[in-house]
């Protein structure tokens, strides 16, 4: 029955993923302007219209819409996703380097924060309007409020500026360039940027967590619980926690999809070399292809975390059966 | 009794305090006493002198040992030490694909063009060591030393430059435009290449160095690749005064001086560049000293570092953009010669620039070139003549047959076809950067509006620079934001012509202008040029085509207690390869 279901989330997920490309493909050429003479013109600044045209024909601009857009889709099944103007290299290649930084601040930081906004979360909806809640909602509230980019900006100031704790930018030392590339230099380099994801991040778990346990913790079997004698940690730990936490699988599979874009102010203040930066140098020169890449690349992520969020929740609560038709 | 004197003292020891801590730490090269940033032989021998006294003679002052050894290196032209620069976007890093993504000579360190561009608009050798042309100027010779090899050890000769030129034309590079008036380049000798042009090419140095120039690769590397935009490239060969070392993709890159060079050695023996992508992030490790060089900072963050300890700024002069009020000559109502000619009295040049920056901008009162670039070639005959006069603005309106009238207490201005006046000015594209358009218009509107009846509507196109394009061609007036460098000589003036592809940005189509324009793209006699120059500045000076405004400043910073140099070549122009080339290390702290 799962099998059955997973193949077809399996077939529907790749339908949405042929629509995405479809609507990002007539999206992205219904723009105005063309894109060639755009970027040429960083280089040329008047862009001479021989080379514009030479451009046009390497990069297929000028064959009919629809010849492009089979090519184009055949070329995403065939893992050619484009060739970046301004990296002359696959678009798949320059993405594929850059995810993984990403990835190294982007899941200690997501994992981190999950950990905390649900533990914090969790004891804040339990001691609902006590001094400790209320202290923490207005926390992560102020936290909310604050611009992502002056919270990275200030952060940068104060522990890699004023306190020289933490490195100014970059993933490595210069002594990269000598002895090679040190994980120990990486990560502390690394530090602020997974702190400051974790902020910006925190706060949406908080959010979710303590109004899921602010229904749960009205719900029959936690009087019941009580009524029982247990004590009020092991009533959080043992009944309401594991129910609270469901609404949870969804919002972190989606949350790890959202952070991928979501992380572009974060690499740029802290000059990381992920998909943020990436997908904001792209912009700045109208790299068309491998913005359409980025694009593909987040949809796909979206897909898997969906199906992922899907697949996991069973597990989690053994009362959900995928697949089941609800009619008896 | 109250010692008056001692408030006073305080005050003035505190004063000279003060100053002491606000000028910035400049270090001098040690050993160099007459500032020239050279060690003269002379110089060290003094230095070595006041060592030994210092040292084996109980005598003070004299230079360390480690100053000592920066002394002699300077003196023997050894390179010395590294430099940090930071690069503020990944396509200013290496890219694999180096051959294809890059190619300006100013902008690389490892691969040189044949000549450099300096801000006189003269021209530096750099692979090329002379070059003359033909009478005709269709026929460009360039001599490269004997003697040079790339960094491989493999010897630099023609055979690489007539490779470069086929390469380039064969793959179809990006920078492949740059040569489309060369029909072919043959080599004389080993040391001797011929550029053939099918016209006249005045300024051919000028097409081979700037926007975007080319350079040149080595023909025994690329000629065994098919497709130079999919080849990694690992050892970045090239014949430049810096060689490749290393790199951290996405991060860093190291280049150190390559010590077989065929022209002058670097001072400076390592250059590293270092990505911080965001401006503020930059101020920060340059005040932190972990860089040493900075540039195309805002004006209000150089000021900003102007009296930070170790930290100099330099200002370049219309380093940045030149801004212009331009019409659109085949629209109402700037199809009439006598509207623009009375516009060119009402734009108050001293407002906007105190709008803009005003201590970062100069007002043009040319017709077109900025004089801090064009230098001589400005028309002086044409010079001042848009002088900001509302009263003579409103006669001349009125002689090209607009009514002034009153209605409801507001100034309303009738055009000859008895409607009153509305101009449409679109905001977009690059005057749009730090909202220079649209400080302008504000001026504008105070006194077009206000003062003269004209209406102005703003349209803001910030955000579709297709649309903007479009729309300057159907509106009377826009704004223009090129670089400075479009406004530096008069072959730029060909702006105004209207070519055999179509309009240029004004519309402007002068019959007289534009056989102008072809006599001088067909003269190579400087002093005939400027003659023609000099009368296409004055027609420009009577149609008014384009009112210039302003012309931006831009500004640079570097660590001054650690090299020495900067300012005169920043100013010189010829970009990173000139200025890296020959800057002096002034600290030992630089030796890491």
């Amino acid at each position: 029955m799962r099998a059955a279901y997973l193949l077809r989330r399996l077939l529907y997920s790749a339908v949405a993923f042929g629509i995405s490309v479809t609507i990002m493909f007539v999206i992205l050429r219904l723009m105005p302007g063309d894109y060639i003479t755009l970027y040429l013109e960083g280089i040329y600044v008047i862009a001479p219209p021989e080379v514009v045209q030479a451009y046009n024909h390497a990069y297929g601009i000028d064959r009919p819409l629809i010849d492009q857009y089979f090519s184009y889709f055949l070329g995403i099944l065939q893992g050619d996703w484009g060739y970046s103007l301004s990296y002359s290299r696959p678009v798949l290649d320059v993405i594929s380097e850059k995810l993984v930084w990403t990835l190294v601040i982007l899941l200690p930081a997501t994992i981190l924060s999950i950990i905390a906004g649900i533990a914090i979360g969790a004891y804040s909806g339990w001691r609902r309007g006590s001094k400790a809640d209320v202290a923490l909602l207005n926390g992560m509230i102020f936290l909310r409020a604050i611009p992502s980019y002056w919270l990275a900006l200030m952060i940068l100031l104060v522990f890699a500026f004023y306190l020289g704790l933490f490195p100014l930018g970059g993933y490595v030392s210069l002594s990269a360039l000598d002895t090679g590339i040190d994980p120990l230099d990486v990560l502390n380099h690394a530090a602020l940027p997974i702190f400051t994801l974790f902020l910006f991040s925190v706060t949406g778990t908080y959010y979710l967590m303590r109004n899921s346990m602010l229904m749960t913790a009205g719900e029959d079997y936690i009087v019941t619980a009580r009524a029982k004698g247990l004590d009020d940690m092991t009533i959080l730990r043992r009944h309401a926690l594991k129910n609270a936490m469901l609404p949870m699988v969804t919002r972190v599979a989606l949350q790890c999809a959202g952070m991928l874009t979501g992380s572009i102010f974060v690499e740029t203040i802290f000059s990381w070399p992920g998909i943020g930066m990436l997908t904001f140098e792209a912009l700045q020169v109208r790299d068309l292809p491998l913005l359409q890449g980025i694009l593909l690349m987040d949809t796909l992520i979206v897909i898997v975390a969906n199906i992922g969020a899907d697949m996991i929740y069973p597990f989690v609560d053994p009362r959900v059966e995928v697949g089941n038709d609800a009619r008896a | 009794m109250i010692d008056r004197r001692k408030p006073g003292i305080i005050l003035l020891c505190c004063a000279v305090f003060f100053l002491a801590c606000c000028v910035p730490a400049s270090a001098a090269v040690p050993g160099d006493t007459d500032g020239d940033t050279l060690v003269s032989e002379g110089e060290l021998s003094t230095a070595i002198q006041g060592y030994l006294n210092a040292t084996y003679a109980g005598g003070s002052g004299g230079l360390d040992r480690a100053a000592l050894s920066l002394a002699a290196h300077n003196t023997l032209n050894i390179p010395y030490g590294q430099i940090v620069v930071a690069v503020s976007g990944e396509r200013d890093l290496l890219q694999p694909a180096y051959i294809d993504a890059k190619g300006v000579p100013e902008g690389s360190l490892i691969y040189e063009g044949l000549v450099t561009r300096t801000r006189d608009k003269g021209h530096i050798g750099w692979l090329a060591t002379s070059w003359e042309s033909s009478a005709d100027g269709t026929t460009w010779t360039f001599h490269i030393p004997e003697g040079a090899t790339w960094h491989d050890g493999e010897p630099v000769t023609a055979s690489d430059v007539v490779f470069s030129y086929d390469y380039l034309k064969e793959k179809g590079l990006k920078n492949s435009g740059v040569l489309k008036h060369v029909t072919s380049v043959e080599p004389l000798d080993d040391t001797t290449v011929v550029y053939y042009c099918d016209c006249c090419m005045p300024l051919f140095p000028d097409i081979l160095s700037t926007g975007p120039g080319v350079a040149i690769f080595p023909e025994h590397i690329w000629s065994a690749i098919e497709n130079p935009a999919k080849q990694s490239d690992p050892e970045y060969i090239g014949s430049g005064p810096f060689k490749y070392v290393s790199s951290v993709s996405g991060d860093s890159y190291k280049l150190e001086a390559y010590r077989n060079y065929h022209g002058t050695l670097p001072y400076v023996d390592k250059v590293v560049r270092k990505l911080y992508s965001s401006q503020d992030t930059q101020i920060l490790v340059l005040k932190q000293g972990k860089v040493d060089y900075v540039y195309d900072l805002a004006p209000a963050t150089a000021r900003s570092l102007q009296s930070e300890k170790g930290i100099g700024v330099t200002q370049i002069p219309a380093g940045g953009k030149a801004y212009e009020v331009a019409f659109t000559c085949d629209v109402y109502p700037a199809n009439i010669t006598g509207f623009r000619q009375a516009l060119s009295h009402a734009v108050n040049r001293d407002r906007m620039c105190g709008q803009i920056d005003s201590l970062a901008t100069e007002p043009t009162d040319t017709v077109f070139l900025v004089p801090s670039l064009a230098g001589d070639q400005v028309n002086e005959d044409t010079n001042g003549l848009y002088d900001y006069d509302l009263d003579k603005a409103k006669k001349m309106l009125a002689d090209a047959g607009f009514t002034l009238k009153t209605e409801g207490g507001k100034n309303v201005l009738y055009g000859p076809d008895n409607t009153p006046v509305t101009i449409t000015i679109p905001l977009g594209d690059k005057a749009s950067i730090n909202k220079v358009d649209e400080k302008i218009v504000l001026v504008l509107k105070e006194d077009w509006d206000a003062e003269l009846g004209i209406r102005i509507e703003v349209e803001n196109l910030q955000a579709d620079s297709s649309a903007y394009k479009k729309r300057i061609g159907e509106t009377a007036v826009h704004f223009d934001g090129m670089p400075g460098f479009f406004h530096d000589d008069i072959s730029r003036l060909d702006n105004f012509q209207k070519s055999p592809r179509g309009h240029n940005y004004y519309h402007f189509d002068n019959a007289t202008f534009n056989d102008l324009i072809d006599e001088l793209s067909n003269t190579m006699d400087a002093v005939e040029r400027q003659a023609i120059g000099d009368e296409l500045q004055v027609i420009l000076s009577e149609q008014v085509p384009c009112i210039p405004v302003c012309s931006m400043d831009s500004f640079n910073a570097y660590r001054s207690d650690r090299f020495a140099g900067f300012d005169d070549l920043i100013l010189e122009g010829g970009g990173d390869i000139n200025i890296l080339s020959h800057i002096k290390p002034a600290s030992t702290e630089v030796n890491r």
